[in-house]
C-alpha cells in the first residue's frame, strides 16, 4: 500500500526564553493509506508537535513532511489550509468547540469554512450525527453536553470534510474509560468503514491497542516502533 | 496585600505595557477636555479681571455707560464733587485698526488720557520715549511689547482708524512690561483725550470715569453715593466685579464645551472599562487561582479597584498636562471669537490650583467607577473555575432589577428634556436663567445617555438574533457580539455617543442657518453694507452722518441709510439695540412682528417714542406688546412703547430695535457702525461696491460688504462658535473608533483558541480578516444607526425647544449629510480598526492558540 504519511528528517525546534528546545530530533516516519497509528511516549517527548507538522498546523525547522507525495513546505498558506480543510480531520484533547454553535452547526462549521455545506454533504453530516450516536443532541451547545458527547462532536467534525487523515490528540485524554472505549471503537470503525488513515497520540496503552502499529517517541525521535497483532504484545510496550 | 499586588498586579500592567498606556490614555482622554475647558473658561475670566484692573489702576470706581455711546463729558465733574471722591479721571476709548506702513496689522485698544489728570490713577513707566503732553496730537505712545513684535521703535509712524479716515500718529514712548504696559496683552495704545475724541466721534463725550477715593473711604458707601447722583444715567462699578459680566457671555459657549467634555468623558470611561475588562479577563485564570489558594472576595475586587486607582491617577498626571496645552491650542482656536464677541485677549492659561486637584481627583475616579463592573464580574469567579475546558456560550444580559433601574435612568433623562420644552410654566421660569437652563439640560442629556449606556445590552440582545446565516463569517461575528453584551453594548455606544453628539449639532447649526438664512431673506433689503469693522465687531470704529452724504452721490447708489447696533446693559444682560432710521429702513428691509400686524407696527415705529422688541427679548424679560419699556440712558431713563414683536432669534438675550432719532435724542450720539446702501435698478451691484471702494477704502480704511459675503459671514460666525465642540467631537469619534478596534483586539485575545481552531478546520487567513472585520463593522454599524437615532431625536428636541424657549417659529431639518457622514466615518474607522486585530490574530501560530494552558 502506497505511504499516505512521510516525516523525513523533521527537527522542530522551539524558543523557550533565551533557549531553545528540541521537540522533534531528526524524526523520519511513514504512515500507510489506511493505517490506523498510535504515537505513544513521555511528557514532552515531541508526540503533539509530531500530529501538527502532519495537519499542517506547524512548520517544521528542517526537515519535511509530505501527504501523498506533496511536500508541505513547498506550499503557500492557503495551499496548507486547503490541506486542512481537505485531506485532514483533527480530533482535539480539548474538543475545541465553538461554544455558540450548537453540536450540529459544530459538525457542519468545516463545510461551511470550505464552502460545501450542499444538501448531500448535510446529508452525510446527518449520517455521521446518527452514527456518532448525537442525535438527540444535535441541537445542544457544548456547554450543554457532557465530555464523551463533545468528544463525538470533535469525531463527527473531523469526519463531515470526509478527510483522507485523521488526526486525534489524545481524544480519550478527558474521558471517563468506558466513554473512551465507546470513542476509540468509533475511531476504529471509522477507518475501517471509511479506509481513512488515522493518527492517534495517546498516554494510554490500551487506547493504542487499537491501532494497527504503535510507535513510542523518546527526545522527538522514534524509540520503539511495534505492529500489533493482538493486545497481548501491548504488555511489551 | 502589597507584596500581591505587586506581583499580580504590577507584573501584569509592565508585560502588557499597550494595555496598560491605553487604559492610562482613556483616564487622560477626559481629564485633558474637562482641564482644557475649565482652564480656558478661567483663563479667559482672568485675562478680563487682569484688563480691568490693571488699566484701573488706583481707581477703585468705574463710572460706565451703559451703551456703546459713552457719557456726557460733564459727568466727570458731577462724580468729582461727590464726598469722598479724591478724583474722577475722564478717558475716551475704542478698539480701532492698526496700519503700519500702510498695511492694517491688527487692532489697539486706544486709551484716551488728559495726561495731567491721569497720574492719579495710574503710574506709567516707560522703556523708551515718553508720555504724551497734553492736547499734543499725532502723538501715541504704545507698549514695548507690541513694538517689538511689530518691529517699532520711537518716532516710527503709524496710522489708525478714526470716524474721519485714517490718521497718522507718531511713536513718541514705550510703555515697559508692567502696569497699564501688560493690558490688552499689549495691545494698548496711549494718546491724547482730546484726540481721542476727534478720531472717534466723542467730542464733549467721555467712554469711563475713573474714579480715586479719598483713603479711608468705603467703595460701596460712595458707589452708592455716585449712583443716587447720577440716577441710571451711568453704571458704577467696582472694577474687581466687572469678571461677572463676561460671565454671562461665556455662558452659552460653554453649555456646548460642557456637552462635549461629558461626551469625552463618557468615551474615556468606555475605553478604560474595555481594556479593564479585557485585563481582568486575561488574569481570569489567575484570579481563580488566587481563589482557590484562599484569597477572599473582597481582596479580588481591592486588587482590580486598586489598580485601575493607579492607572487613573497615572492618567490624571497626563491629563492635567495635556489639557494645558490643549487650553492654549483652543484659546488660539478662540482668538477671533474673543476678540470680536468679547473683546478680550487671553494672557494666561497657566494651570490653577484648582482645576489641578480637580483633575487629578477626577482620573482615579473614573477609573475606580468604570473598574466596579469588571471587579465584579470577578467576585462571581469560582475557584479554579477558569480550568474548565470549554467556555460559556452566552454571558446572561442583566438581572431584571438592572433592566429596570437602566430603563428608570432613561426615562428621567428624557423626562426631564421633555419637561423642559413641553411643561410652558417650568420652561419660562427656567429659560430666564441661562447658567440654571444650562446644568439642567447638561443634567437631562448625562441621564438620557447614561440610561442609553444601561440599556444597550438589553437591546442589543434583542436586536441581534442568532443568525442562520449560511455565511459561518456572518454567523460567528454576530454570535460573538451577542456573546459578551456588556463589552459589545460598550463599544458600540462609545461610537454611538460620538456620532450623536455629531448629528445633534450638525442638526441645531443646520436648522438655525436655516432659519437665520429664512429671517434674512425676508428682512436684509440692502445690497450694500459700509463700515470700517465687522458688523457689531469691537474694532469697528464708528463713521459720522456726513459720510452718509457723499455716499448717496455716488453715482448707481438710490437708497442709504444708517445703522447702529449698540449693546446696552438691561437688567444685567447685554442686549444688542438695532438703530435704523426707521422712516427709509422699511422702504428696503422687513421686520415679521408675530401678530402679523405689520403695517400698523411700521406706522408706529415711524412715528418714534417707540420700539420693537424681539420674541426672545419679549419672553425671556415678560414683555408684551403695548408695554412700556424703560431704558436707562445718558440722559435719564427713555420710557418708549412696544409697538411690535419680532421673530427674530439671532442672540442670546434678544434685540431691541429703536429710531435713530430716539437714539440720537436719549444717547445724544450721532456715529453711525454702518451705511446700508441699496443699488439702483439699472445698476449693477458690483459696480456699486467698486465705486464706493475706490473712493473711500485707503482713506478711510471702510470695509464693503454685498449682501451674500455678509450673510457668509453670519454663517461662519455660526459655525466658529461650534468650533471648538466640533473639534472635540471628532477626538471622540476618533477615539471612539480606536475603541472599537481596541474591542476587537480583546475579542481576539480571548478567542484564542477559538480562532486557532477555525483555521485548524481550514479556514484561509482572508476569512479569519473578513470575520474580524465583520464584528467590526457591525459594531461600527449599529453604533452609527443608534447615533443617528438618538441624534436625530436629540437635536430635535433642542431645536423645537430652543424655539420655544427664543419664542421663534425654528424647523428642525434633519441632517441628512452628517447622518451618511457618520455612517461613512464609522464604517470607515472601524474597517481600518480592524486591520491590527487581524494581523494580531493570523500573526499568532495556530497551534499555540489551540494548545492547552
Amino acid at each position: 500500500m502506497a505511504n499516505k504519511v512521510e516525516v523525513k528528517d523533521v527537527f522542530k525546534t522551539y524558543k523557550r526564553g533565551k533557549t531553545g528546545f528540541h521537540a522533534l530530533n531528526g524524526i523520519s516516519l511513514s504512515i500507510k493509506e489506511g493505517e490506523f497509528l498510535a504515537v505513544m511516549g513521555p511528557s514532552g517527548s515531541g508526540k503533539s508537535t509530531l500530529l501538527h507538522l502532519i495537519g499542517a498546523l506547524d512548520k517544521p525547522t528542517s526537515g519535511d513532511v509530505l501527504i501523498d507525495g506533496t511536500f508541505l513546505s513547498s506550499l503557500s498558506d492557503d495551499a496548507l489550509s486547503q490541506i486542512r480543510r481537505e485531506k485532514v480531520g483533527f480530533i482535539f484533547q480539548q474538543f475545541n468547540l465553538l461554544p455558540t454553535l450548537t453540536a450540529r452547526e459544530n459538525i457542519l462549521l468545516p463545510l461551511k469554512i470550505a464552502g460545501k455545506s450542499s444538501r448531500e454533504n448535510e446529508k452525510y453530516a446527518n449520517e455521521i450525527i446518527e452514527a456518532v450516536g448525537l442525535t438527540n443532541f444535535s441541537d445542544h451547545l457544548p456547554e450543554e453536553m457532557s465530555g464523551g458527547q463533545m468528544q463525538r462532536v470533535g469525531i463527527a467534525r473531523a469526519l463531515a470534510i470526509r478527510p483522507s487523515i485523521i488526526l486525534a490528540d489524545e481524544p480519550t485524554g478527558n474521558l471517563d474509560s468506558k466513554t473512551s472505549e465507546e470513542i476509540l471503537k468509533l475511531l476504529k470503525d471509522c477507518q475501517e468503514k471509511f479506509k481513512q488513515t488515522i493518527i492517534m497520540v495517546t498516554h494510554d496503552a490500551k487506547a493504542a491497542a487499537y491501532g494497527d502499529r504503535i510507535i513510542r517517541l523518546k527526545d522527538g525521535q522514534v524509540d520503539e516502533e511495534v505492529e500489533v497483532y493482538g493486545a497481548n504484545l501491548i504488555s511489551n510496550l | 496585600m502589597l507584596t500581591l499586588f505587586r506581583t499580580f498586579n504590577l507584573r501584569y500592567l509592565a508585560k502588557h505595557k499597550l494595555r496598560t498606556a491605553t487604559i492610562i490614555f482613556g483616564v487622560a482622554l477626559g481629564v485633558m477636555i474637562v482641564v482644557s475647558i475649565m482652564l480656558l473658561n478661567q483663563s479667559i475670566l482672568r485675562s478680563y479681571r487682569s484688563l480691568v484692573d490693571t488699566v484701573a489702576g488706583k481707581a477703585t470706581l468705574q463710572v460706565v455707560p451703559n451703551t456703546d455711546s459713552g457719557l456726557p463729558e460733564s459727568i466727570a465733574g458731577e462724580v468729582a464733587s461727590v464726598k469722598g471722591v479724591k478724583a474722577a479721571i475722564p478717558v475716551v476709548h475704542k478698539d480701532t485698526f492698526v496700519f503700519i506702513k500702510d498695511k492694517q496689522s491688527g487692532a489697539l485698544f486706544v486709551y484716551g488720557i488728559d495726561p495731567k489728570k491721569d497720574v492719579a490713577a495710574r503710574d506709567y513707566e516707560f522703556a523708551k520715549g515718553r508720555q504724551i503732553k497734553p492736547g499734543e496730537f499725532g502723538a501715541i505712545v504704545v507698549t514695548e511689547s507690541w513694538a517689538k513684535e511689530k518691529g517699532l521703535k520711537v518716532d516710527n509712524h503709524i496710522k489708525l482708524t478714526g470716524v474721519e479716515g485714517i490718521k497718522e500718529f507718531r511713536i513718541v514712548g514705550l510703555l515697559a512690561n508692567k502696569g497699564p504696559g501688560l493690558a490688552n496683552a499689549g495691545l494698548f495704545a496711549l494718546v491724547d483725550i482730546n484726540t481721542s475724541r476727534a478720531l472717534f466721534n466723542r467730542g464733549g463725550k467721555v467712554d469711563q470715569v475713573d474714579v480715586v477715593l479719598i483713603s479711608n473711604e468705603k467703595s460701596k458707601t460712595i458707589q452708592s453715593h455716585i449712583k443716587a447722583k447720577l440716577n441710571g444715567r451711568a453704571e458704577v462699578e467696582i472694577p474687581a466685579t466687572r469678571g461677572a459680566e463676561i460671565q454671562k457671555s461665556l455662558d452659552s459657549m460653554a453649555f456646548y464645551l460642557d456637552l462635549a467634555a461629558m461626551l469625552a468623558v463618557f468615551v474615556g470611561a468606555f475605553i478604560i472599562f474595555n481594556n479593564l475588562e479585557m485585563s481582568v479577563e486575561e488574569r481570569r485564570f489567575g484570579i481563580s487561582t488566587l481563589r482557590a489558594l484562599g484569597l477572599n472576595r473582597k481582596k479580588i475586587f481591592s486588587l482590580v479597584v486598586t489598580e485601575a486607582v493607579l492607572l487613573g491617577i497615572i492618567g490624571a498626571f497626563l491629563g492635567v498636562i495635556l489639557g494645558s496645552l490643549l487650553a492654549r491650542a483652543m484659546s488660539e482656536a478662540v482668538a477671533g471669537y474673543l476678540i470680536t464677541e468679547l473683546r478680550l485677549k487671553i494672557t494666561d492659561v497657566g494651570l490653577t490650583t484648582q482645576v489641578l486637584i480637580i483633575g487629578l481627583l477626577m482620573g482615579p475616579t473614573i477609573a475606580a467607577a468604570a473598574a466596579i463592573g469588571p471587579a465584579t464580574r470577578m467576585l462571581k469567579v469560582a475557584p479554579l473555575e477558569a480550568l474548565k475546558p470549554f467556555e460559556t456560550a452566552w454571558r446572561p444580559v442583566g438581572s431584571t432589577l438592572k433592566l429596570i433601574a437602566s430603563v428608570l435612568v432613561l426615562l428621567i433623562g428624557v423626562g426631564m428634556l421633555l419637561v423642559l420644552f413641553f411643561v410652558p410654566g417650568f420652561t419660562d421660569k427656567i429659560s430666564k436663567n441661562t447658567p440654571q437652563l444650562t446644568n439642567y439640560l447638561l443634567v437631562s442629556i448625562f441621564f438620557a445617555f447614561l440610561g442609553m449606556v444601561l440599556l444597550m445590552p438589553y437591546i442589543l440582545a434583542i436586536t441581534i438574533k442568532r443568525s442562520n446565516s449560511r455565511s459561518f463569517v456572518l454567523r460567528l461575528a454576530l454570535d460573538n457580539l451577542r456573546r459578551v453584551p456588556g463589552r459589545t453594548a460598550a463599544t458600540i455606544t462609545g461610537m454611538m455617543i460620538a456620532l450623536a453628539m455629531m448629528i445633534t449639532i450638525v442638526g441645531m447649526v443646520d436648522s438655525w442657518k436655516y432659519y437665520v438664512d429664512d429671517v434674512f431673506d425676508k428682512s436684509l433689503g440692502w445690497d450694500i453694507l459700509v463700515q470700517t469693522g465687522f458688523f457689531s465687531g469691537s474694532a469697528n470704529v464708528p463713521l459720522n452722518e456726513g459720510f452718509g452724504k457723499e455716499l448717496a452721490k455716488i453715482e448707481g447708489v438710490q437708497h442709504v441709510e444708517a445703522r447702529n447696533f449698540p449693546f446696552i446693559k438691561f437688567r444685567g444682560y447685554n442686549i444688542q439695540m438695532d438703530i435704523f432710521e426707521m422712516d427709509k429702513f422699511f422702504d428696503i428691509s422687513y421686520l415679521e412682528p408675530k401678530d402679523g400686524k405689520y403695517d400698523q407696527m411700521v406706522k408706529d415705529l415711524k412715528a418714534g417714542g417707540s420700539v420693537a422688541v424681539s420674541a426672545m427679548f419679549a419672553k425671556k424679560f415678560g414683555y408684551k406688546k403695548g408695554d412700556i419699556l424703560k431704558l436707562d440712558t445718558p440722559t435719564g431713563k427713555a420710557r418708549l412703547k412696544i409697538v411690535g414683536v419680532i421673530n427674530d432669534a439671532g442672540v442670546d438675550n434678544g434685540f431691541i430695535y429703536i429710531d435713530r432719532r430716539d437714539y440720537k435724542r436719549y444717547w445724544k450720539d450721532n456715529s453711525v457702525d454702518a451705511f446700508a446702501v441699496k443699488a439702483g435698478k439699472d445698476y449693477s451691484v458690483s459696480t456699486v461696491s467698486k465705486k464706493i471702494k475706490d473712493r473711500w477704502e485707503k482713506s478711510y480704511g471702510i470695509k464693503i460688504r454685498e449682501n451674500k459675503e455678509f450673510r457668509n459671514e453670519i454663517m461662519s460666525m455660526l459655525d466658529q462658535q461650534f468650533a471648538l465642540t466640533n473639534m472635540i467631537i471628532y477626538v471622540a469619534i476618533l477615539v471612539a473608533g480606536f475603541g472599537i478596534m481596541n474591542s476587537a483586539l480583546i475579542n481576539i485575545l480571548q478567542r484564542k483558541r477559538e480562532l486557532s481552531v477555525i483555521r485548524a478546520l481550514g479556514a484561509k487567513r482572508r476569512q479569519i480578516k473578513n470575520l474580524i472585520l465583520s464584528e467590526s463593522v457591525i459594531t461600527g454599524f449599529i453604533g452609527a444607526a443608534f447615533g443617528g437615532i438618538i441624534g436625530i431625536g436629540l437635536g430635535a428636541i433642542i431645536v423645537v425647544g430652543q424655539g420655544m424657549i427664543v419664542d421663534v417659529p425654528i424647523k428642525y431639518l434633519i441632517p441628512w449629510m452628517a447622518i451618511i457622514g457618520s455612517f461613512i466615518i464609522a464604517l470607515s474607522l472601524t474597517a481600518i480598526g480592524s486591520v491590527i486585530p487581524a494581523r494580531v490574530a493570523l500573526k499568532r501560530e495556530i497551534v499555540e492558540g489551540i494548545s492547552y494552558e
